[in-house]
């Protein structure tokens, strides 16, 4: 990892956005698990 | 920017892995992780495997032989746990770990801190799913299903530990899952399109979506759980308002999914095997890929379907059941597409060809059966009985663990530099495919003469079955320590592997070093040779 371009770098952090915003989905998911399924 | 730039070609990418225990403790590397994953699974694979030896011992003969019903129940339910979340998903983890940044030439995964998160948490969430048994009360018993309100009114104190594990299990699920959606859609090499990509990279992308969606309901249920046993909701409880049903919709919500989750990174291997010991590309390659998303959206309208006898009203059973219906004809794509690959082609058998032809074979029985329990009115007979036991252990033990043992197989080279010796590995697949078939065939019968799922003893018209089925499975069970000496055998003492070892295979991970480097593409490779190793071509 420690030989990586420029343009890597950049891919790895557009990376780290894709992962907070499926992080974000996940948590959503969770919660309307417990908010939404049960009160029909 | 320069800076970085000078950074950034300074030769340090030749360095190798720190020595010792901390390597595997603080590492970032997908090869390493990957290993982890695997030599974890397999571990608890043994450890499950060793249950389900002491559920046969018990039912050998009918009447009570070793252990106790409560025991017995423990036995099953861990058995079930351990496979699903300690031993198949993991083990897919782990190939993804290993094969996904090279199939996209990547130098690794996109978050490798995350990476290594991932897998520390799984041995600690399998250590407290597995100390349920030494406390007061023992383990959970109410099935890998854990229905309320067997899991939650009527359950040992244990299962706030089992939640705990579970919780776990299912965050570790989600940040792997994560992680290789962000490596496929942004680490993948530049020349790379979507439609370049080998089918096992398509189906783990596609599981990564799935665990997204079905992994926090898994929570959401878990947590439901855990308020209404320990903080007076009732969530599951109708005496408190409550509905005990809810909680199987929320499970099968979940639940089919997961199924899905353990068998298309299968499909994908199984789709680098066949073209490779056919000798032709992969027949009908978008549409794998179609069939394969059309499979992963089926699997969330279908839940329903493993609650026929909760009392729904029959227009609920009757979607439930076509849509069921629907799920068999982008599978029936998948399985018209291998046998196409394989049709007029230079076939050969080593041993990763021998497991995925008869994963084709094997998966497609689990298929029908899966087939034959969606159709409602067909499904009160077989519902709860051990005719359900055999379709599932058909789809993930035939389906499932077969293509992780064809992966292993034919990566090995790959992974060690070294080959494995492969008169073994044909006597250990013989061994293995005769004696699961004893073990889970005789299963369908006992199940249509109506032997309910989940019991420790047995009427005696079903004793001659069950006597067949407990040897296949002692041998079966035995074929792993063949298993296990192949493959140390191989890392110890194999012979030098060539960097293709396989006459047939694509894929950019073959263009690497016999055995691959500790870092691998650090340069994206080029268009030329993504177009040269693309599994279309």
């Amino acid at each position: 990892m420690e030989n990586i371009n420029n343009a890597q770098k950049e891919r790895q952090n557009a990376a780290k956005i894709t992962a907070i915003v499926f992080g974000v989905i996940a948590i959503g998911v969770f919660i309307a698990t417990i908010v939404l399924f049960p009160n029909g | 920017m320069t800076t970085a730039t000078a950074t950034a070609t300074h030769e340090d990418h030749h360095h190798g892995p720190e020595s010792g225990l901390m390597r595997w403790i603080k590492t970032t590397n997908h090869k390493d992780i990957g290993t982890l994953y695997l030599w974890f699974s397999f571990t608890m694979l043994l450890i499950g495997g060793a249950f389900a030896m002491a559920i046969r011992a018990e039912l050998l003969q009918p009447g009570l032989q070793l252990m106790e019903p409560q025991f017995f129940n423990q036995l099953t339910t861990m058995h079930g746990l351990i496979m699903v979340f300690g031993a198949i998903m993991p083990a897919f983890v782990g190939l993804g770990n290993w094969l996904i940044p090279m199939m996209v030439g990547a130098p690794d995964m996109a978050l490798p801190r995350m990476n290594n998160w991932s897998f520390w948490i799984l041995p600690f969430a399998g250590a407290i799913l597995l100390s349920t048994f030494f406390m007061e009360g023992g383990a959970p018993a109410f099935g890998w299903t854990f229905y309320a309100p067997l899991s939650t009114t009527f359950a040992p104190d244990s299962t706030d530990f089992f939640i705990f594990a579970v919780h776990l299990l299912g965050f570790s699920s989600i940040m792997g899952a994560i992680n290789i959606i962000a490596t496929v859609l942004n680490m993948r090499a530049p020349d790379m399109k979507l439609m370049d990509m080998p089918l096992f990279v398509w189906t783990w992308l596609i599981t990564s979506f799935l665990l997204i969606g079905a992994m926090p309901v898994l929570a959401g249920a878990v947590t439901m759980m855990l308020t209404d046993r320990n903080f007076g909701t009732s969530f599951f409880d109708a005496t408190g308002g409550g509905d005990p049903v809810l909680f199987q919709h929320i499970f099968w919500f979940f639940g089919h999914p997961e199924v899905y989750i353990m068998i298309l990174p299968a499909f994908g291997v199984v789709s680098h095997i066949i073209p490779t010991f056919a000798r032709k590309p992969l027949f009908g390659y978008s549409s794998m890929v179609y069939a394969t998303a059309s499979i992963a959206f089926l699997s969330y309208i279908v839940w329903a379907h493993h609650m026929f006898l909760t009392g729904m009203p029959v227009a609920g059973e009757l979607y439930f059941m076509y849509a069921t219906m629907l799920i068999a004809v982008p599978t029936g794509v998948k399985v018209f597409n291998w046998i196409s690959t394989m049709w007029r082609g230079s076939m050969s058998f080593e041993a990763p060809m021998l497991w995925a032809v008869s994963f084709v074979f094997l998966f497609t029985i689990g298929g029908f059966s899966g087939l034959m329990l969606g159709i409602a009115p067909a499904d009160i007979q077989y519902h709860d009985t051990y005719f359900v036991v055999a379709h599932f252990h058909y789809v993930l033990v035939t389906g499932a663990l077969w293509s992780i043992i064809a992966a292993v197989f034919y990566w090995l080279p790959k992974w060690t530099g070294k080959m494995y010796n492969e008169k073994l590995a044909k006597v250990h697949f013989w061994w293995a495919v005769i004696s699961v078939n004893v073990l889970f065939f005789p299963q369908h019968f006992l199940g249509l003469a109506g032997m309910p799922r989940r019991i420790p003893d047995y009427s005696l018209q079903f004793a001659d079955f069950n006597f067949v089925s407990s040897i296949g499975g002692f041998a079966f069970g035995a074929s792993f320590i063949l298993l296990t000496y192949i493959v140390i055998d191989c890392i110890r003492n194999g012979a030098p592997a060539k960097a293709r070892p396989w006459e047939g295979a694509k894929g950019l991970e073959w263009t690497l070093e016999p055995k691959a480097q500790y870092h691998s593409f650090s340069t994206p490779p080029s268009r030329k040779l993504i177009e040269q190793e693309s599994q279309h071509s």
